[in-house]
């Protein structure tokens, strides 16, 4: 089980991202590509993605960006590689990160250096 | 009889001369692809793999198949037995509530734990000198348990479920010294249950553990002994007032955590109502807690579209700021639940609380859906995706297939609401509720719909296809009838949704497939509510 939280400047570079993730089907009809909210993973479990939007925190401050929430409920080598293009576009991916001595886990953009508390609380899968 | 034999044996020859050429052998009635061997006369056709317009003018290629006779009943599943029948799969990638067989409102079958048997999974992290060795003997007579020896006095193995709080930690477990010994588990990271003696027999040990978050898993006990136990099928278990293991719980998990399906129940009658299908939806009230906590007054940022507020309980919701609509006042003590839906304009919108306001939703749409229990911040519940598969998936990719789809109820009247549908381009729909609450059909291209019309209550539909088109009806109306076919070469099934869209949201209670097209006589009575298949 991974999770990302993502944020980016807006709403075209978020489907983009999610595009390069595989996370983006084209409606044959329509030939407008969608966000697909979810799937199966090849060995067994699913994904999810939550296209969250803008965030406003419960005290009133508006988040900068488009937000989105990806959960992945299988085995961990069969999530997409982050495309190295997203931090030139400036997509910042949040992962959760559980120290190896057992204390409390916490949210980084880079492995060691915690993120603001809310980031953990935007796009929350039940 | 004699003849139906001889047709049988003539069958058989002919498959049994294609079986010799490699690559085309293909399986007879009897064997495991078609399960229990139906009565004859039998046909033989191109099979799932044949994707043209009609009947071939000349003996298609191979592979064949043996078909059964146009009447036979393939599959059929009543979900409001409470589970699966062999032929469906279910997904969904995150947590859900439901009403169980008490009537009590709480957490679908759900398991956190990963690689709850293989606890020497990296999955699983341990400290102070632990030796984990799988392949020992388990419950089941296996070899899935795994043997942990923890020799130094302050060992532990455990793992950090994602959002866990209100929870049932549970473990089978077994000494593998011939003698007693004990051991803790733990919650919070550093949370201990009081010590259990583990036997030389196979127990299951338990502990609620309340709001947790951090590691869960097995300790020492409080004297720091070392330890050499048999450990099995680790849970842990969102529920909400349940004290003791689920048995819906106890499933095995390897890379993902388990959530099941809900076979939800009426929590006032406790009449089952089948396998709750919904769409994803996000409840955006803050601490709208799983333990009845009362809702608190608050602000939610709106956009000028259809929201829907629900809640449990006889208090009163006040809206302020970007609506007035309302106030909602609730119309009875749980189980009774009272809605209001309304468009406000974009901006701020105040939600003022007084009485009991219980399991309250706030969802961006025109109708309520079931609990999302919140806590510092909205949730999200992912949507549900059952498929039906094996006999399913092959009998509808026939040639001529009937479909007969039941619902005890859906959540929104005036909307798409899918029953079964096949994945291909296009994405045909054979049984859904349209806007105008018929029965429809959709081609890919165009809709068939049934003339009379059912809202919100119990509905049955009926729809059978072959080469020259397909008919459809509902709840034992006129048979509605296209000449245009809904044979494909379907990749899936969907069952209450449209390949991830026009999501059912209500209770799929009741399924049949066949082989063949069914006459219009026939579909009409099997189109009606509790009709025998």
């Amino acid at each position: 089980m991974i999770e990302l939280v993502v944020n980016a400047p807006d709403l075209a570079t978020v489907v983009g991202f999610a595009q390069q993730m595989g996370y983006v089907t084209v409606d044959p009809a329509t030939k407008k590509p969608a966000v697909t909210a979810q799937g199966e993973i090849a060995t067994g479990g699913s994904y999810f993605v939550n296209v969250v939007g803008p965030v406003t925190l419960p005290d009133g401050t508006a988040l900068p960006g488009i937000w989105l929430r990806v959960r992945h409920n299988g085995d961990p080598a069969l999530l997409p590689p982050v495309p190295a293009s997203a931090a030139a576009a400036g997509v910042v991916v949040y992962r959760l990160v559980t120290p190896a001595d057992g204390s409390v886990p916490f949210w980084s953009s880079d492995g060691a250096t915690p993120a603001p508390d809310y980031v953990g609380t935007i796009g929350q899968i039940m | 009889m004699r003849r139906s034999m001889e047709w049988l044996r003539a069958a058989l020859l002919v498959v049994a001369a294609l079986a010799a050429v490699p690559g085309t052998a293909e399986p007879v009635p009897g064997t495991s692809q078609y399960g229990t061997p139906q009565a004859g006369p039998f046909t033989i056709d191109a099979g799932p793999y044949f994707r043209g317009g009609g009947y071939p003018a000349t003996m298609p290629a191979a592979p064949f198949r043996v078909t059964a006779p146009s009447s036979a009943l393939v599959y059929s599943c009543d979900y409001t037995a409470g589970a699966l029948c062999g032929a469906e799969t279910f997904a969904r990638a995150g947590n859900a509530t439901m009403f169980d067989s008490t009537g009590a409102l709480t957490f679908a079958p759900n398991n956190l734990f990963l690689w709850s048997s293989d606890l020497t999974n990296a999955a699983w992290s341990v400290k102070n000198q632990v030796t984990l060795t799988s392949g020992y003997t388990d419950p089941l007579g296996g070899t899935a348990a795994t043997r942990v020896q923890g020799t130094g006095s302050t060992w532990y193995i455990a793992q950090t479920p994602v959002a866990y709080g209100n929870s049932l930690i549970g473990v089978w477990i077994k000494s593998n010294t011939g003698s007693n010994q004990k051991v803790r588990l733990f919650y919070n990271s550093s949370t201990f249950s009081s010590e259990f003696s583990v036997t030389t027999a196979w127990q299951q040990i338990y502990i609620v553990a309340t709001s947790s978050s951090g590691a869960a898993g097995i300790a020492r006990d409080a004297s720091g002994n070392t330890a050499d136990i048999l450990v099995y099928a680790a849970t842990i278990s969102l529920v909400t007032y349940e004290t003791t293991p689920r048995a819906v719980d106890r499933v095995i998990t390897t890379a993902s955590a388990y959530y099941g399906p809900r076979f939800d129940y009426d929590p006032s009658t406790l009449v089952p109502k089948g396998l709750l299908i919904e769409e994803a939806r996000t409840n955006l009230l803050l601490n709208s807690k799983a333990d009845a906590t009362n809702l608190s007054t608050q602000s939610v940022t709106v956009s000028a579209t259809p929201y829907t507020l629900s809640f449990y309980g006889t208090g009163t919701v006040t809206l302020s700021g970007a609506s007035t609509a309302g106030p909602l006042t609730g119309s009875g003590a749980f189980p009774t639940r009272s809605t209001l839906t309304f468009t406000p304009t974009a901006g701020t919108l105040t939600l003022t609380v007084t009485g009991t306001v219980q399991y309250a939703n706030l969802e961006a749409a025109s109708f309520a859906t079931s609990y999302i229990p919140t806590a510092a911040s909205s949730v999200t519940r992912a949507a549900d995706d059952p498929r039906g598969t094996g006999t399913v998936l092959v009998t509808l990719q026939g040639q001529q297939a009937s479909v007969v789809a039941e619902v005890s109820g859906t959540l929104g009247a005036n909307t798409s609401r899918t029953f079964v549908s096949g994945v291909v381009t296009g994405n045909p729909i054979f049984a859904s509720l349209d806007p105008s609450n018929r029965g429809a059909t959709w081609d890919g291209t165009s809709a068939v719909a049934t003339s009379n019309t059912a809202s919100t209550g119990a509905a049955r539909i009926a729809t059978s296809w072959d080469a020259s088109g397909h008919s459809i009806d509902m709840n034992g109306g006129p048979v509605a009838t296209s000449a245009v076919t809904l044979t494909r070469a379907y990749t899936s099934i969907t069952l209450g949704n449209e390949n991830g869209t026009l999501y059912l949201n209500g209770w799929l209670s009741k399924l049949a497939i066949y082989g063949s097209r069914l006459s219009d006589a026939t579909l009409q009575a099997k189109s009606v509510v509790g009709a025998p298949f």
